[in-house]
Parts: C-alpha cells; structure tokens; sequence
C-alpha cells in the first residue's frame, strides 16, 4: 500500500558479507572465461559514456575520528574543475549533525584520496555542496535540455565499494504524488551508488542518484539536476564553520514545511463525506489515499477507512526521516453487539495509534499530549493532541492529532493525523483546522 | 522467702523452648544433673553460672569460670530481669511482676472466613469475569466462551488460598482454607470493580490522575489483603505483620511506576494519553470549544522545552 524507499548509503558493518562478495567474485574471476568483445551497440556507448566520467567520479566515505575508519561510504561527482562536488546530504549527513566525531574523505578511481569539504546542503532534496582541493580537475556537464519519458540515462556510483559502477536505464519522468519532486528512473541503483551522477548519451548530468524501492524492481529515484544548479548557484566562498550546517538543515525544513502549509492554508480545507460524518480529504496531488469499507460478514461491525498519505519523506539521518503529513479515518458501527461491547470495540481501535517508525530516544524526545472533549458543530468528541520535540534540531516537532466522536452508542468516527517536522505553531494551526473540518451531516 | 523467677532458655525462633521456675536462689544453670537449671547445649559449661539476688535485691549472673564465658546481654526494654546467651543458647530471666500486652484480637473471631461469605464471594467474582469476557467480546459472543478461561480463573486463586492456608497450618496449626480464600476472592472482586470503574472515572471526569494512581490503589488493597493472610497466618504483632505488608506494597508500587517512567522515556513512539473511550452517556465532564482545546496545547511547548534538555 504505501511506498518505502531506501536510501542507497551502504554502511560496512559486516565484515562476513564483503568476505562473501569477495569469496564469489574470486571464484567467478576463475571460472569465467575472459570476456568477448561485445559488439553490441548499447553497450558500446555505456562503454563510452563510463571512460568521459570515470575520472569525474568520486567515493565519498565517513570516517569516524575515533577509530579512523569508514562508517559510510556514497558517491559523488566533480561539479567544477575548482573542486566543488556534488553528492547526496544523506551521505554527509553524520558530518553535518555531529562535526566533532566525522570527517569526509574522497576516493577517486585512480586511487587518489583526500579531504572533503562541506560547503552547503540542501536536505528537502537530499543534495550535498562539497569542495575538494585542486583546479583544473575534470568536471561534468549538467544537462540542459529536459529528457522525455523513455529516453536512456547511465546511472554510475560504487555499489557496495565493490568499484565504480555504470548501469543503464530509462527515464522515467517525475514521480506523481509525492511530495519531493524526484526523477523516475528505471535502473539498478544500489546502496553505495547514492550521490553519483546520472548522465545522458552525451555525458551531461541529469539527475543524482538517491534511492530505490525496497520491494520494486528497478525502481529507483534521481535527483533532479535543477537542484544541482540552484545549490551550485548559492555555493558559498569560504567554507563556512561547519557547526552552522545543522541550522542551515533547519532552516531548510521549517521553509518547507511553511511553504507547504502556507499553500494548504490558502484554500479552504478539502472535505469529502464519510459515512454520517464530513472528513478532512486529500490535501493536493501529493498526497495518495487509500480506503476501504463494507460489511465483513463474520463479524457483527461494520468497518471502514481511509488512508491519506504524502509520500516524500526527508531523510534526516539514521533511521530518522521527517517532512510527511498523513491521517487515517476510521468508521464502527454496529446494530447488534449493544453499548457495552461496542465501547470495548471502539476503545480498542481508540488505542491503536499509527505506527511511528523507528525514531530513536537521540533524535526526538517522547511524545507530550493534550487531552480534552472538545465540542464542536453541535457534536461532542474526545481530541489528544501531542507534539514531540527535535533533539538535534532546533523548533521542529512531530505533532499527532487523535480523535474520536462521542454521539452515539453503536456508531462513531475516529480519526488520526500526524504532521513531522513542523513548528510547534504550524501543528497546532493545521491542527486546529483539522479538527474543525470534521463534522456531521446526519 | 524468696520471690518466684523464671528462668526461659529461648529456640531457635524466639519461642520459649523451655521454662523453669525457681522458688530459691542462688541457682546454677549448666550440663549437669545436678543443676538447677538444665542446658542441653554442647558449648555450655558442666556448671556455667550462678543466678543469685544481689544485696541491693536485682538479680545477678556470675560465671563459674566456664571456657566459653557468659554473656549479659543488653536490656531489651521488654522488662526481663537478665538476658543471657551461655554457649548457643540464649536465655532470660522474669519476674512475677513481669507485664505482659493485652491479647491480640483473634481474626477467625471475626467470622471472615465463614463458607457462606466465601461461596457468596465465589460468586460475584464468577459474576464479573463473565461479564468482564462479555463485555470485551467485539466478536460474536458464544456463551461457550465463558468457560475458556473458567478453570485457570478457578486454579489459581484455589491455589494461593491453598498455600497459604498450608503455611497456616505449619505456622499457627489452623489452615483455614475458607478465610484465605475468602480473602483472596475479595482482592480479585476489588480489582474487577477499580480497574474498569476507574477508567469510566478517568474518562468521565476527563482527569488521567485517576488512571496514574490506579496502580496505587491496586497496590493499597492487595497490601491490605497480605497484612490479613499475614495475621491469619502468624502470632506475630499487629504492627510488625502491617509494617511488612506496607514495605512490600511499597517496593511494588514504586517498581510499577519506575518501570512505567523508564519505559516512558525509552519510548518516543507511545502518545502520552489516556487512550480510553467510555460510552457517551457516561460523560460528566464539558466540551471545550476547538479555539480553547488548541490554545490549551500551546502549553506542551514547555515540557518538550525541558525534555529536549535532558540526554
């Protein structure tokens, strides 16, 4: 039902499987006979394509001072022959939340190595700004034509350090209903490909690679190159402290989520019936909704929901992803089971919130909650609202919104929204004009 | 002619093993047949000590000159004449005008544990456990149901009655079965009424408070019915059998609520609240309108303050 997209980092954290990697591909090197020339025409110009990049091509890896070593390893590539570099935020990320226990080191595909720098993020799009030192370095060409669904892109990183990778794919467009405007890109970008470039024929960057679809085949997603641009554009000169970077992340959330509520509050909120009542519906093209109702005839309820989800969450860090705005409705009802038990079947569903991730005690503090009955358009309603701080990041909240109507005895609504990474004021004005959109028509 | 003493050579558990009144003094205590007191203790001395009257009238202990010596020991406020340990043994010596406490209130004399009551309590708490199952049946109740949980319900209170009334018997020499069961039945009517009663509370008056104290309530009367088991089963004060029963309910209550803010900390996903619905009619507390409802949420900004402070 609803998508979720790994992020394409890979983390070296099991010594047994890059010793299994390593295992296979000894034995595959023995077993195979040397490669025939391939004539194919397809695969000559991948051929091309990957030997005009290759030396633009970088490994990004995340050392933990401690211990000098590499905790995550992404891609990137040169963006100008001074030294800027394009990669994903979520391969800096670790840097930028906590520049005292990391440093960011390039590879390139002869072997040479070197700091990074980190220049600017841009975290809605999960793009990165870094410099490396040099001039005169080979850089790649950004696309400025825009490519139609269909038209072949090569997608190239380091998959899982096993070396510098070129995959063929199809363009695919923009992903419909999401949030974060992304590229569809049909081609195998696995982990540790993230932050590398995705070229066209002639060897021009369209996108940046930057996720997949756990349970699709060849899904994967781009950074569109416009972001690129635009975070080129605003390239600072100097490198800035790099303890400023985690309130430019802030900065950038609570931006977008003002940008995004702002537009939702300027129309009046979408409402759609639901059963006797009058529910919040569908908040623009970004969001998908999902719903089901009917009698199952072997239990004495009846039952029915609806889901509305925006797809497009921003990766913070770890397993701590922010930005998406969903709510969930559910309607009871029953003629036979009586008062008492259909309490206990409504208290029980009352209980039941949406699941929340994995979050953890470092990111985000335990939820806070505010709980009354709340009258409203002549109807009476049970309303929890609660808000969870940021830890590491400075007025952003999750906020949750739980009611339940209290009209009837066999009959009732029940309702859930969350909002991530909003200010506490924003949550509770979308808040408030949820609550006021539920009504009841009778 | 002199006053009466009792000399009492005390077990291993306190009782008085062994008591000998002694119409004239000096006296000696030791192994030997010819004693006036006799210790059957292989570290006393054949001839250990003389009790004697002093000039000045108290009583007096002196050794006679024994390996292991005699050990006066303190006054413990009770009113004995000496205390003494010989050996292994301890010993005292009292007086006729030794003051002895008022008897203590005998609790089987107070009919608790009648079959009648119990059979009566039997019942309401079959009552409420097939109502409890009725109720929170969302399914198509079959009656069949009420009987699936019927004879671990049953079990287990039979059996704690049961060892109880076992360490009775041990204890005091009387089991009393129906007493402890009674007891018992009354705790696990009290906690079928206080918990959904108190979430209706809780719901109806709008007020958490009455869910976070449930514990403590719960707490307070199985303290209560521990201190009874306890009186049924021991002889020993009042104060001491309720003293115990009060630490004991108090390392569980306090465990409770450590565990429950522990996990509360740990846990950033759970939503703070009371998560309880009740019937509509049951309602006693008013609506706030939407405006006061979020203005009142306003006020969370200074808790998370906080939170987000600590590690």
């Amino acid at each position: 039902m609803s998508r979720t997209s790994v992020l394409i980092l890979a983390h070296l954290r099991a010594p047994l499987l890059v010793g299994l990697v390593m295992a296979a591909s000894a034995f595959a090197t023995a077993d195979t006979p040397p490669p025939e020339v391939v004539t194919a025409e397809v695969s000559a110009q991948a051929q091309a394509v990957f030997d005009r990049a290759r030396d633009q091509l970088l490994q990004v890896r995340m050392i933990d001072r401690g211990t000098q070593a590499q905790t995550s390893i992404g891609s990137g590539w040169i963006a100008s022959p001074d030294g800027l570099a394009i990669t994903n935020y979520h391969v800096v990320s670790q840097f930028v939340l906590d520049p005292d226990r990391y440093t960011v080191e390039f590879v390139r595909s002869g072997g040479s190595r070197g700091p990074l720098t980190v220049l600017a993020v841009d975290v809605v799009h999960d793009l990165a700004l870094v410099r490396m030192a040099g001039d005169k370095l080979p850089a790649l060409q950004l696309a400025s034509t825009a490519l139609r669904k269909g038209d072949r892109g090569f997608s190239m990183g380091n998959p899982h350090d096993l070396g510098l990778t070129i995959v063929e794919g199809t363009f695919n467009g923009m992903t419909e209903f999401t949030l974060t405007e992304q590229f569809n890109f049909t081609g195998a970008i696995n982990a540790g490909m993230s932050g590398g470039p995705a070229v066209t024929l002639d060897g021009r960057v369209f996108g940046v690679n930057v996720a997949n679809l756990r349970d699709g085949q060849l899904l994967s997603f781009l950074v569109p190159v416009r972001f690129v641009q635009e975070l080129l554009a605003r390239a600072p000169r100097a490198a800035p402290d790099p303890r400023t970077l985690r309130s430019m992340v802030e900065r950038q959330l609570l931006d977008r989520q003002n940008d995004l509520f702002t537009r939702i509050a300027a129309q009046p909120m979408p409402v759609a019936p639901f059963g006797r009542y009058s529910v919040p519906d569908s908040l623009g093209t970004f969001m998908r909704c999902w719903g089901e109702s009917g009698p199952d005839r072997t239990k004495p309820y009846e039952q029915a929901f609806k889901t509305c989800d925006a797809q497009g969450s921003i990766y913070i860090d770890g397993n701590f992803d922010t930005g998406g705005v969903r709510f969930r409705h559910e309607l009871l009802k029953s003629k036979t089971l009586g008062w008492l038990r259909f309490s206990s079947l409504y208290q029980r569903s009352f209980a039941r919130d949406t699941p929340e991730g994995d979050t953890t005690r470092e990111d985000v503090t335990p939820f806070r909650c505010h709980e009354r009955f709340v009258t409203h358009d002549g109807g009476t309603m049970r309303a929890v609202f609660c808000a969870r701080a940021y830890k590491r990041l400075r007025g952003l909240y999750d906020v949750r919104l739980k009611l339940a109507t209290l009209d009837s005895t066999h009959e009732g609504l029940l309702s859930w929204l969350a909002v991530d990474g909003v200010s506490l004021e924003r949550g509770l004005a979308f808040g408030k004009r949820y609550l006021e959109a539920v009504r009841w028509t009778k | 002619m002199d006053q009466v003493i009792f000399v009492e050579l005390l077990g291993r558990t306190g009782d008085v093993a062994h008591r000998v009144p002694l119409t004239a003094l000096p006296a000696t205590v030791g192994r030997a047949y010819d004693n006036d007191v006799i210790v059957d203790d292989p570290f006393v001395a054949p001839h250990h000590l003389r009790i004697e009257r002093r000039d000045d009238g108290s009583l007096g202990a002196v050794d006679l000159g024994t390996r292991n010596g005699l050990h006066i020991l303190p006054d413990s406020g009770a009113g004995d004449a000496l205390r003494l340990r010989i050996g292994h043994t301890l010993m005292r010596v009292r007086t006729r005008d030794f003051a002895v406490v008022s008897e203590q209130p005998d609790p089987v004399a107070a009919r608790w544990g009648s079959v009648p009551a119990t059979v009566l309590l039997l019942c309401a708490y079959l009552a409420l456990l097939a109502l409890h199952t009725y109720a929170g049946t969302v399914e198509e109740f079959v009656p069949a149901r009420l009987f699936v949980g019927l004879p671990i319900a049953l079990v287990v209170p039979a059996a704690w009655a049961g060892a109880w009334a076992a360490i009775g018997r041990l204890t005091a020499g009387r089991a009393m079965f129906f007493a402890h069961a009674a007891l018992t039945l009354t705790g696990l009517v009290a906690t079928l009424v206080i918990e959904p009663f108190s979430n209706l509370l809780a719901f109806s008056l709008s007020a958490p408070i009455v869910v976070t104290i449930l514990p403590l309530v719960l707490g307070t009367i199985g303290g209560t019915l521990l201190f009874g088991q306890l009186r049924l089963v021991s002889r020993q004060p009042t104060a001491l059998l309720a003293t115990a029963a009060i630490i004991v309910v108090a390392l569980g209550v306090s465990g409770t609520y450590v565990a429950g803010y522990l996990e509360a900390r740990e846990d950033v996903s759970r939503l703070d609240a009371m998560h309880i619905l009740e019937p509509p009619f049951t309602r006693l507390a008013p609506g706030v309108s939407v405006d006061a409802f979020i203005d009142g949420a306003q006020a969370l900004e200074k808790p998370l303050a906080k939170l987000r402070e600590e590690p």
